[in-house]
C-alpha cells in the first residue's frame, strides 16, 4: 500500500467522524453534535407512516420521568433509566436482545440534591467507550462492548447540589461535562477528561470572579456562589474547535444581592449566567459568550440545547447557533463569534421585553420594572414562566423544510423577588408564586414549526397541557414527536398535519431519534411522564398528573 | 441525658398520672405519640447521638405529660413544605414549624408558640450592637442568599462576604477574613459552645424576617391532641427555658436591627430552626422520604451482634430463608439492587447493622418491607442481623 501512515490516520479518524455522525446513523445525543436531530433516512416517508409499528421494546426498570434518548452503537442501541442512571442497557437494534446492563451504585441521599428529578438523558460514545454522567455528579466510562466500568472520574461533590443529568460532548480525546446546582449556589463549570483515563484535562468555571475577566459584573462578592450551571448538553463544532454550553439562572435568586436589581443593569450583569459560552475545545478558555437575560430575575435559564444551522443571512450562508431560550426569544447567533443575527419572541404574550435590541444584544424589558420582580416588587402575569417558552426538551432542525419543531410552553407567572437560603435550620420564606397560568389562548403548549431565517411561526399544534416531548425530524419530511398523555405522532413537516400516532400509555417528555440499520428504519423514543415538574403547577400540575401513569419503556417501530 | 426514645408505656403513665393526672389511660397507651422531625437538624433535633435536640426532648417531655410513649417519623427537611406534606399524614405533631399564621400546614393546627428564634450577629467579645449602622465599616459573613444578605445588599455602605455553610463562616471569624457574622441565633449559639469554647459573643438581633416564633403542629385529625399539647408546652415553660440553656441558644433580648425602610414585605416567615430551607425556590423539588420510624435502642447492638453471631448460624439461615426469602433471595443474594442484602456494609457502612435493624423493626411500608417489630422477637432480629453479616460483600 501507498498510503503514507499520516494520510491513513487522516482516512480513519475521517471514517470514525463520518460513523459517529452517519446521516442515517444516531451516534450521539442530539442526533449529531449540532444538536439538529435530523436524519437523512427516508425509508419511513409521509405516504408510508401510518404503517408504522412496534418491533420491540425495553422496560427500563424505572417508573418516572424518562428523559433519555438512545444513541446508536454499531448494532446496538445504548439507553439509560431515570434515577441515577439506574441502568444503562445495551441492547440488539434490530431485536431488542439485551447484550448488557450496567447500573451504578447510587448514594441513597441523591435525590435531595437533585434539584428538577431524578432523571437521566443518555449517554455519549467514542472509541469504543460509552460515557455517563451520574446524579452523584460523578463521569463513568464503560466499554461498548460489555458495559464493563473502565474508570469513574469525581466532577464535583454532589452534597453541594450539584446532579449530572445530561450526556458529556465528545471532542477529540476529550470528554466534557456541566453540572447542576444553579438552584444550590454552586458556581457551575464544564470539565474535560481524557476519554482513555479519566483524569482532568481542563475545568472552567462559568462564573469568573473577583479580579477576573467580568468578575466585576457581580455586586460584592455574589460571584462567588453566583449559579450559572451548565446542565443541559452541549454543541461542538469540529471545524471551528469550539465547545458551546448555554449556562443556568444565577444564584441566588434574588438579584438585589447580585446588582440593582432594576431594568437599569448597569455594569451588574452577572455573567456568564443565562448565556452561551464559546470554548476552544483544548484549553477550555472562553472564545465568546452571549448573554441572553442579562441580570436574571425571572429564573430564565440559558441551557437550552444550542443547533447548529448554516443559514443565509444577508446573503450570506452563515454558520449560526438557534436558541429556543426559557425567555421566550428565539436567538440566531454567529457560531464563529458569538454576534447576534436575530432575535424574535416564537411564543405568544412575552411581555418581560418587548424585543431584542440586535445593536447591544440586549433585551428592552418593559418600562417601570412591570414585569421584572424585585425585592417587595411583585410582577403579576409575566409570560413566559420560568420553565420557559421551551423548556430542555429538545427541537430540531430539518435542513430540507428549513424549519425547526419546537415544542413550546404557554404559561405565565405572578412572581416577587424573593430570598432563598437553602440551609436548614434557617428562615423558611413562604413565597406562594402562581406558576400555573394559562398563557394567552389557555392551552399549555404545543408544537410549532419556526423559519429561522423569516423568524415566524409556519404551523403550530396545540396541546391543552404544558412540557410535551421533544422533536426528531427526518429528509422525508416527517417531524416525530411525543405529548404528555403519551401519544406518540409522526407529522408532516410542511403542513404539521398528523400522520400516524401511537399511544405509549404514559407520558412523554424525552426526545426520539431514528436509525438504519441493514437497510431498515427503525424509530425510538422513551415513554415515562415527568413526576417532579408537574408538582410547581399547582391546577394545572395535577391534570399533567392525571394525564397518564408513570412508566418506563423504550418502544421501537418500523415498518413491516 | 435525654431519655431512651421508646419510653415504656406503663413508667410513662405513672409519670403521667403523678404529674398531669388527667389522661385516658388505654388510649394513650394504645397510641403513641407519633412526632415528625428533622433527623439531622442539630441543635433541634437529631435521630441518633447523646444529645437529642431541644425539639426532641420537648417531645419526649410532651409525650410524658400526655402518658404516651413517643415515635418518630424521621424526614430530612432539606425542602420543608414537601416534608411537611409528606408527613403530616403519618405523624400526630410536627416538631416544629413557623407560628406566624401565613404558615399554613394542611391537614394540621399549631400550638401557640413556644420559642423565639432569629439571627444574631457572632463576634468578638469587645463588639457592641446598638443599631444596623454599628455594621458600616465591618466586613461581615453572611449565608448566601439568608434574610442578612439581602438586609446588607439592599443599603449602601455596607460590605457582607457570603459563605454557603455556617462552618466556613466560623474559620473565617478565627482567620480574621471577617469582622463580624450573621447566622442564626441558635444553630450559631450551640457551634459556640460545642466547638468555638464560647469564644464568640453572640448578640441576638430582631427585624423584618430577622426573627420570629414557633409552634408545634398538630395534626388535624386528632382535635383532642392540639390542647393537650398547648397545655404540656404550657407547663414546661421553664424546661424549655433550661433546654435553651443546654443547647446555647441566646436568651437575651433581642437588638433591632431595621434598616431604614422596611427592606422585605411581608412574604417572609420564620422556621423554627428545624427547617427549611432549602432551596425554596420552588416550593416542591426534592427530598424524597426517609422514613424510619426509629426506635433508638441499638446503642449496643454491635456488641450484643458480635455475641450473637457466632451461635447457630445455619439456624439463623433457615430462620432467614424461611421469612425473608421470597423477597430478599435466597441468603440474601437478590438480583434486585436494593433488595439485595449483601450490599448492607457498601451501602451503609459502619452504621448497617444499626439500619438493618431499624428498617426490620420498624419496615418500610413505603417500599414494600413489612413491619417485623412485634412479630419476630428482637432476639431474632438480631440473630438475623448476625447471619447478614455473613454475606456481606
Amino acid at each position: 500500500m501507498k498510503l503514507s501512515k499520516k494520510l491513513m490516520t487522516a482516512a480513519v479518524m475521517l471514517a470514525s467522524a463520518q460513523l459517529a455522525n452517519a446521516a442515517d446513523g444516531w451516534g450521539v445525543y442530539g442526533g449529531d453534535t449540532g444538536n439538529t436531530r435530523y436524519s437523512e433516512a427516508k425509508q419511513v416517508t409521509t405516504a408510508n407512516v401510518n404503517n408504522l409499528q412496534v418491533k420491540w421494546a425495553l422496560q427500563l426498570g424505572t417508573n418516572r420521568s424518562q428523559e433519555s434518548t438512545p444513541i446508536l452503537v454499531g448494532d446496538m442501541l445504548v439507553v439509560t433509566s431515570s434515577y441515577g442512571p439506574k441502568n444503562v442497557f445495551a441492547a440488539n437494534a434490530k431485536t431488542g436482545e439485551l447484550k448488557w446492563r450496567y447500573s451504578p451504585e447510587m448514594p441513597k441521599n441523591v435525590d435531595q440534591f437533585a434539584c428538577c428529578d431524578v432523571d437521566n438523558r443518555g449517554v455519549a460514545h467514542a472509541n469504543g467507550k460509552i460515557f455517563v454522567g451520574r446524579l452523584d455528579a460523578k463521569l463513568t466510562a464503560l466499554d461498548a462492548k460489555t458495559g464493563k466500568e473502565l474508570w469513574t472520574s469525581t466532577v464535583v461533590d454532589y452534597t453541594q447540589g450539584s446532579a449530572i443529568t445530561s450526556p458529556p460532548t465528545i471532542a477529540k480525546n476529550l470528554v466534557i461535562t456541566g453540572y447542576a446546582g444553579g438552584e444550590y449556589g454552586v458556581v457551575g463549570g464544564l470539565v474535560a477528561y481524557d476519554q482513555n483515563t479519566g483524569k482532568e484535562v481542563w475545568r472552567t468555571n462559568t462564573v469568573p470572579q473577583a479580579g477576573e475577566k467580568n468578575g466585576d459584573t457581580w455586586k460584592g462578592d455574589s460571584g462567588k456562589h453566583g449559579g450559572g450551571a451548565a446542565w443541559f448538553v452541549g454543541s461542538y463544532d469540529p471545524k471551528l474547535n469550539l465547545v458551546y454550553y448555554g449556562t443556568s439562572n444565577p444564584a441566588p435568586w434574588s438579584a438585589l444581592v447580585r446588582g440593582n436589581d432594576t431594568s437599569e443593569i448597569g455594569k451588574f450583569t452577572n455573567l456568564y449566567t443565562a448565556s452561551v459560552i464559546a470554548m476552544n475545545a483544548d484549553t477550555g478558555n472562553i472564545q465568546w459568550h452571549y448573554q441572553f437575560t442579562p441580570h436574571d430575575a425571572w429564573d430564565y435559564d440559558g441551557v437550552n440545547e444550542l443547533v447548529f444551522a448554516d443559514l443565509p443571512i444577508e446573503g450570506k450562508t452563515t454558520p449560526v447557533i438557534m436558541q429556543a431560550n426559557r425567555n421566550g426569544f428565539f436567538y440566531v447567533i454567529d457560531r464563529a463569534n458569538g454576534k447576534l443575527l436575530s432575535a424574535k419572541q416564537f411564543v405568544d404574550g412575552v411581555n418581560w421585553a418587548t424585543g431584542i435590541d440586535l445593536k447591544t444584544g440586549s433585551p428592552i424589558e418593559a418600562p417601570g420594572n412591570v414585569k421584572r420582580p424585585g425585592l417587595k416588587r411583585k410582577a403579576s402575569n409575566v409570560c413566559p414562566n420560568l420553565i420557559g417558552g421551551k423548556n430542555w426538551m429538545p427541537m430540531s432542525y430539518n435542513k430540507q423544510t428549513g424549519l425547526v419543531y419546537i415544542p413550546t410552553i404557554n404559561l405565565c407567572m405572578d412572581m416577587e423577588g424573593i430570598q432563598e437560603d437553602y440551609k436548614r435550620g434557617q428562615f423558611y420564606l413562604s413565597v406562594n408564586f402562581d406558576l400555573g397560568k394559562m398563557g394567552p389562548g389557555g392551552h399549555g403548549g404545543g408544537l410549532k414549526a419556526w423559519d429561522p431565517v423569516k423568524q415566524k411561526e409556519v404551523w403550530f399544534q396545540k396541546n391543552s397541557l404544558p412540557f410535551n416531548g421533544g422533536t426528531m425530524t427526518t429528509a422525508s419530511g416527517l417531524v416525530f414527536a411525543g405529548d404528555i398523555q403519551g401519544v406518540f405522532r409522526a407529522f408532516d413537516a410542511k403542513s404539521g398535519k398528523i400522520l400516524w400516532q401511537f399511544n405509549t400509555g404514559s407520558g412523554i417528555t424525552a426526545a426520539p431519534m431514528t436509525y438504519v440499520i441493514d437497510g431498515k428504519q427503525y424509530v425510538a423514543v422513551v415513554s415515562g411522564r415527568t413526576q417532579s415538574i408537574p408538582a410547581f403547577f399547582g391546577e394545572v400540575g395535577e391534570k399533567m398528573v392525571n394525564a397518564s401513569p408513570e412508566g418506563g419503556t423504550m418502544f421501537v417501530f418500523a415498518l413491516n | 441525658m435525654p431519655e431512651l426514645l421508646v419510653t415504656p408505656c406503663r413508667s410513662a403513665l405513672k409519670t403521667a398520672l403523678i404529674v398531669a393526672g388527667m389522661l385516658s389511660l388505654s388510649l394513650a397507651c394504645a397510641d403513641p405519640l407519633k412526632v415528625c422531625s428533622d433527623p439531622d437538624n442539630m441543635p433541634f433535633s437529631k435521630s441518633e447521638g447523646s444529645d437529642k435536640g431541644l425539639y426532641i426532648e420537648l417531645a419526649e417531655m410532651v409525650g410524658k405529660r400526655l402518658g404516651t410513649s413517643v415515635e418518630y417519623v424521621w424526614w430530612l427537611t432539606h425542602n420543608q413544605r414537601r416534608a411537611v406534606r409528606n408527613t403530616m399524614d403519618s405523624c400526630d405533631a410536627y416538631f416544629a414549624l413557623p407560628a406566624t399564621a401565613e404558615y399554613k400546614v394542611k391537614g394540621a393546627e399549631k400550638t401557640h408558640p413556644f420559642l423565639d428564634v432569629g439571627y444574631a450577629i457572632v463576634g468578638p467579645d469587645s463588639f457592641k450592637l446598638s443599631a444596623l449602622e454599628d455594621l458600616k465599616g465591618k466586613r461581615v459573613g453572611v449565608l448566601h442568599g439568608s434574610p442578612p444578605h439581602l438586609l446588607l445588599s439592599s443599603e449602601t455602605g455596607y460590605e457582607s462576604r457570603n459563605y454557603r455553610s455556617q462552618e466556613e463562616i466560623f474559620a473565617a471569624l478565627t482567620a480574621g477574613e471577617i469582622d463580624l457574622a450573621i447566622l442564626w441565633g441558635p444553630s450559631a449559639g450551640y457551634e459556640n459552645q460545642i466547638s468555638q469554647n464560647n469564644r464568640w459573643k453572640i448578640t441576638p438581633v430582631s427585624g423584618h424576617g430577622l426573627n420570629g416564633q414557633v409552634a408545634v403542629a398538630v395534626s388535624k385529625s386528632k382535635p383532642e391532641l392540639k390542647e393537650k399539647i398547648n397545655q404540656a408546652l404550657t407547663e414546661l415553660e421553664p424546661e424549655i427555658k433550661k433546654l435553651q440553656q443546654k443547647y446555647g441558644f441566646p436568651q437575651a433580648v433581642p437588638v433591632a436591627l431595621d434598616a431604614k425602610a422596611s427592606w422585605l414585605n411581608t412574604t417572609q416567615q420564620v422556621a423554627g430552626g428545624h427547617a427549611p430551607a432549602g432551596v425554596v425556590k420552588f416550593a416542591d423539588k426534592l427530598v424524597q422520604p426517609r422514613l424510619s420510624h426509629a426506635r433508638a435502642d441499638v446503642a449496643n447492638l454491635r456488641t450484643y451482634m458480635r455475641k450473637v453471631a457466632d451461635s447457630s448460624i445455619e439456624d439463623t439461615k433457615a430462620m432467614f430463608n424461611s421469612r425473608c426469602s421470597h423477597c430478599h433471595g435466597q441468603n440474601g443474594a437478590s438480583p434486585q439492587q436494593e433488595r439485595d442484602l449483601r450490599k448492607l456494609k457498601i451501602r451503609y457502612a459502619d452504621k448497617w447493622q444499626e439500619v438493618a435493624h431499624t428498617t426490620i423493626t420498624n419496615g418500610r411500608p413505603d417500599l414494600g418491607m413489612p413491619i417485623w417489630g412485634g412479630t419476630i422477637p428482637d432476639e431474632d432480629i438480631k440473630r438475623i442481623i448476625g447471619f447478614l453479616e455473613t454475606i456481606q460483600k
